[in-house]
């Protein structure tokens, strides 16, 4: 397409290559070499080398000095369902029913395994948000039943940013005998992680949201934890077949080893608000989603009222500036956001939302550019709609 | 071709992902608008689906179809949920027509709500002059006046006019139909020459959302029982032969499927029906013939007043041979068309609509078939 270059402001969808991973990239330009960690020959000697150094960074940004904790997957999507089902497949299997508690505004990729459970037996209970997209931590005590085996919780949420109170929620499923399993695709990199004091059993992470190109994914998991495999093979020690992605761990690693959330969000938060406040005072009937609560330092979910989000992502691709709205679909079109429902936005409202995520500190220029598009299509919009009522 | 538009006008094509609509893009693009392709997501054929639905519309093939295009000819594409609404006014509207006895039109529904209003709202939304679609229809718009004329398509086999009837001035004036004054071999020839890989795409067949079961099935699972009951199959004469298992799987003019076992029946038709008592109402080829309809929910493209009686050419069904009528309209909005000829199967539901030659004057739907 010879369209112009567009401003990327979509960063939690996908964050631009790290220079780390780009570097780790062009390694194999001077050596392409991509050896199987499997053989035994000095050049799959050094393919494992490159494995464990890749683990020992993945675990290094989680807070963890034991790299054997991690193991490499293919997707935040697999690392969640891996972690899932290690959890109830075993209990499923001896004939249990156990109960698995989650929140509504989970990542689809944990939604998609509440169906897969309730098919085998498991009874899923999804706690509800408040309208700042917070659980209540009352809420999760009267959930909980003497069969309640896991928790899933998305510790930051991809569509507001909201960060969850996880050190309380954790210490409650603790207290009960129940495994956490935490998404924290949107946490690495944007919150300082300590693995081992969240007192989780499962923390999954994804490699596009940090820098690393798509198709690689990681799981931690607490010592004491068994993993039931989805794809069997010998490789990760059993726990995870298929021939490893070494691209992907190599710039995986990398990328991680980049990471510097406190520094990040120091350059990034000012801009952030800096952002929703002149938007605020520009755009009359602007909400901001989440705003009461703790939020990481790059996302902002804004609401124009009478305004179609799907419509201004549009207008605001054709002006050079790539945002989202709500859950795209394969195809492409949007539907009404799942989290904004939970937080209490009518249909109407979850579909008005749209999502500016900043990968980093940009020139303020480019932003205020952004506004001035922003604010023309709020109001072409607005009086579309009047002049069809 | 509109004369409002002038060359670098920004465009909003309304691509279903067939050959039609890929080939409007082009020659629009050619002409030297500005193209926006917009695909809309009308119904949910599972998401997974990749294979193309064969005629029907809205699978991820056929998204990727129009993506393609819009690639192909470098201009933006974008996928627009449009199914809630879809839902409401055409498949909702669809399932209560059937329950109420009357056959409807779908795609007059579509283009009315979606088509031709739906979507210029988004144009709107986009800073769009012109709303651009696949329709083989024409537009005239009268050079000293402004007023727009709806005319027939060139080509007579693959004329969509019919379809059309309720656009008003504002949308008609902001529309263009690049194919109307093509037949449809030539734009599979340009889809060639153009190189896009729809070229040779089946085209769209029967209704889309409907399955290869059938609208029975359809109405049936979105509808209770007790809003289709049974009844009896009666003479005109008042005889009953027969029994039926819910009046919406007949439509007027049918005659398989009856399963009438009395002698004599073989070639009897479904000619109407009570829905007070639910009784089908069937008899012999003659009792489809009548000469005169109300129809209401009126629309006239150019102001007419047929106070006095108008008389032109209707059109009963989409593939219908037009016959000459006069058309009065009532002070109430209701719609006497009074035939030169007695017309076979005047179906309640189906758009009536009125031709001046090569225009559309405009048209109504169809609420009962008169003696």
């Amino acid at each position: 397409m010879s369209r112009r270059t567009a401003i990327y402001l979509d960063s939690n969808s996908g964050a631009p290559l790290s220079p780390r991973a780009v570097e780790a990239l062009l390694s194999f330009s001077t050596d392409p070499l991509i050896p199987n960690p499997s053989s035994i020959h000095s050049h799959g000697q050094r393919a494992k080398r490159w494995m464990a150094n890749s683990r020992e960074q993945v675990a290094l940004s989680l807070g963890s000095n034991d790299p054997e904790r991690v193991l490499f997957t293919s997707s935040g999507t697999e690392a969640n369902q891996l972690a899932i089902f290690s959890e109830l497949e075993a209990r499923i299997t001896r004939g249990e029913k156990p109960h698995w508690i989650t929140t509504s505004v989970e990542h689809e990729s944990v939604r998609q395994m509440a169906e897969w459970a309730v098919e085998r037996g498991v009874k899923v209970s999804f706690l509800p948000v408040d309208s700042k997209g917070l659980v209540d931590p009352a809420e999760l005590e009267a959930m909980f039943k003497p069969e309640t085996a896991l928790l899933s919780l998305i510790w930051v949420n991809n569509e507001t940013g909201v960060i969850q109170n996880l050190q309380d929620l954790a210490a409650r499923a603790r207290s009960r005998g129940v495994s956490l399993h935490v998404d924290g695709a949107q946490a690495w990199g944007k919150l300082p992680i300590a693995v081992n004091d969240l007192g989780c059993h499962w923390f999954c992470v994804s490699g596009h949201k940090i820098g690393a190109p798509a198709g690689i994914g990681a799981v931690w998991s607490a010592r004491g934890t068994r993993v039931s495999p989805l794809i069997r093979g010998a490789q990760e020690k059993g726990r995870r077949g298929g021939t490893e992605n070494l691209l992907g761990v190599k710039t995986l690693g990398a990328a991680a080893s980049a990471l510097d959330p406190i520094a990040w969000a120091t350059r990034v938060e000012g801009l952030r608000d800096r952002l929703e406040n002149a938007i605020c005072d520009r755009i009359p009937g602007t909400r901001i989603q989440g705003k009461g609560a703790p939020r990481v330092a790059n996302t902002t979910n804004l609401r124009f009222d009478g305004v179609v989000g799907e419509g201004l992502v549009l207008a605001l691709d054709l002006a050079g500036y790539s945002i989202s709205a709500g859950a795209a679909c394969s195809s492409g079109a949007t539907d009404p956001s799942h989290v904004l429902l939970a937080m209490g936005a009518s249909k109407e409202e979850a579909s008005s939302a749209i999502r500016v995520s900043l990968a980093d500190e940009m020139p303020w220029d480019v932003l205020a550019g952004f506004i001035d598009a922003l604010d023309a299509a709020v109001s072409r919009a607005r009086l579309a709609r009047r002049l069809q009522e | 071709m509109n004369l409002n538009a002038n060359k670098g006008s920004k465009v909003l094509v309304a691509m279903s992902g067939g050959v039609d609509s890929s080939v409007a893009a082009v020659l629009l693009k050619t002409q030297g608008f500005e193209v926006i392709g917009i695909h809309l997501q009308l119904w949910n054929q599972g998401e997974a689906s990749l294979e193309s639905t064969g005629g029907r519309c809205c699978s991820l093939a056929d998204s990727n179809d129009a993506r393609r295009v819009c690639d192909r000819i470098e201009v933006p594409f974008y996928v627009i949920n449009a199914r809630d609404l879809f839902a409401e006014k055409v498949v909702d509207n669809f399932v209560h027509e059937y329950l109420s006895n009357r056959t409807p039109n779908p795609c007059i529904q579509c283009n009315r709500h979606i088509k031709f209003d739906y979507l210029y709202r988004k144009a709107d939304e986009l800073g769009c002059e012109f709303v651009a679609t696949g329709h083989y229809s024409r537009i005239h718009l009268d050079p000293v006046s402004g007023v727009a004329s709806l005319m027939k398509a060139s080509d007579p086999q693959k004329d969509q006019s019919y379809f059309l009837f309720p656009m008003d001035q504002k949308t008609l004036q902001r529309t263009l139909m690049p194919l109307g004054g093509f037949t449809k071999p030539v734009v599979r020839r340009l889809a060639q020459e153009f190189g896009l890989s729809v070229a040779s795409k089946d085209d769209s067949q029967e209704i889309c959302f409907i399955g290869e079961d059938g609208y029975k099935d359809f109405v049936e699972s979105r509808s209770t029982p007790a809003l289709r009951p049974r009844g009896t199959i009666c003479t005109e004469e008042g005889e009953t032969i027969g029994e039926h298992e819910g009046l919406f799987r007949y439509t007027i003019g049918q005659r398989k499927g009856l399963q009438l076992a009395k002698k004599g029946t073989e070639n009897f038709f479904v000619i109407g029906s009570d829905p007070v008592t639910h009784k089908l109402i069937v008899g012999p080829e003659s009792g489809l013939f009548k000469k005169k309809l109300m129809a209401s929910d009126v629309n006239w493209i150019r102001p007419v007043s047929p106070l006095k009686g108008l008389p032109c050419k209707a059109k009963i069904r989409s593939r219908h041979d037009e016959a000459s009528c006069l058309v009065t309209s009532f002070e109430n909005g209701i719609l006497q068309v009074e035939f030169d000829e007695p017309q076979r199967a005047i179906t309640p539901g189906q758009a009536v609509v009125f031709y001046d030659g090569e225009e559309v004057l405009g048209g109504a739907f169809i609420d009962s078939a008169v003696d």
